[in-house]
């Protein structure tokens, strides 16, 4: 059976606007999903994971790791410190996707 | 779907045996692990399953779990054991299918499989292969650090009767 191909294809196919409001959606249900009863009644795209949503890092690695299995996208162990908001990490994976700045190094790649 | 959530504070390693004698369809550790076993539990062994009589006593009442997926370091690991943990489950009857790093994991990447585990059984995996298929993170250090040992077609699904002697495992929570 083929693994299931990424929801999120549409982010590099449809205009910029739709793409980037079906990515946030989508990071935002993660988000959601992580902890729902941790998350105060009001917050934006903005707020940050840990100061404002109370997100701890546990939290974080799950959200990540639901992000990946969202994307598809691969974001090594020493980018999740730059994932800090919704708008971060739309902004990451448009990047991720786009190509415009390359993942890391993970631990794991020879120096080059 | 039926889920049973036995953490090392509610039950005793005896108890664990006793579970996964039970004939579910999958048990999911997720803590720590080396080449001889689980750490969780005050240590479970290979040898447990027949100290405590549950593959050897009673066998009429015991069945092989479809699946056990360890995911935490080192369960499939040979590293001086001769044969590890997640070898000597299938081939002592405890399960089809074990599931188990061979070397120390990141807590990143277990949490990668476990939530695609979920997320694939969520989505109605119905064979261990199928589940970790579509559960493969795309890490390439998690999926390197791990091996499926016995039958990937074995059913992850619980009957009535599992589900029943499940219910009946003794608990401390």
């Amino acid at each position: 059976m083929a693994r299931k191909e990424s929801p999120l294809t549409s982010i590099t196919t449809a205009p910029a606007d739709q793409a980037d409001a079906e990515l946030r959606a989508a990071i935002r249900r993660e988000v959601q999903a992580i902890r729902r009863e941790k998350l105060p009644l009001v917050w934006n795209d903005e707020s940050a994971y840990q100061k404002d949503l109370g997100l701890d890092s546990l939290d974080l690695v799950e959200m990540v790791a639901r992000l990946e299995q969202v994307t598809g996208l691969f974001v090594p162990d020493e980018d999740i410190a730059r994932l800090t908001s919704i708008t971060a990490t739309a902004e990451y994976v448009r990047a991720r996707r786009l190509g415009s700045t390359g993942p890391a190094r993970t631990r794991d790649e020879p120096n080059p | 779907m039926s889920a049973f959530r036995w953490t090392g504070d509610a039950i005793t390693r005896e108890g664990m045996v006793d579970a996964i004698g039970c004939g579910l369809g999958l048990g999911l550790y997720v803590g720590h692990g080396r080449p001889v076993g689980w750490v969780g539990y005050h240590g479970l062994r290979a040898h447990h399953f027949h100290a405590t009589g549950a593959t050897k006593v009673h066998p009429s009442a015991c069945e092989p779990m479809g699946a056990i997926l360890s995911v935490c370091c080192r369960t499939a690991s040979r590293k001086r054991v001769g044969l590890s943990y997640a070898e000597s489950l299938p081939l002592m009857g405890v399960t089809a299918a074990s599931f188990g790093a061979v070397c120390e994991t990141l807590h990143t990447d277990n949490t990668r499989w476990a939530v695609g585990i979920c997320d694939a059984l969520a989505e109605g995996a119905s064979t261990v292969g199928e589940l970790l298929v579509r559960a493969a993170p795309t890490s390439p250090s998690a999926l390197r650090s791990y091996r499926l040992i016995g039958d990937p077609l074995a059913p992850i699904g619980s009957n009535e009767r599992s589900l029943r002697r499940a219910r009946r495992v003794r608990t401390y929570a």
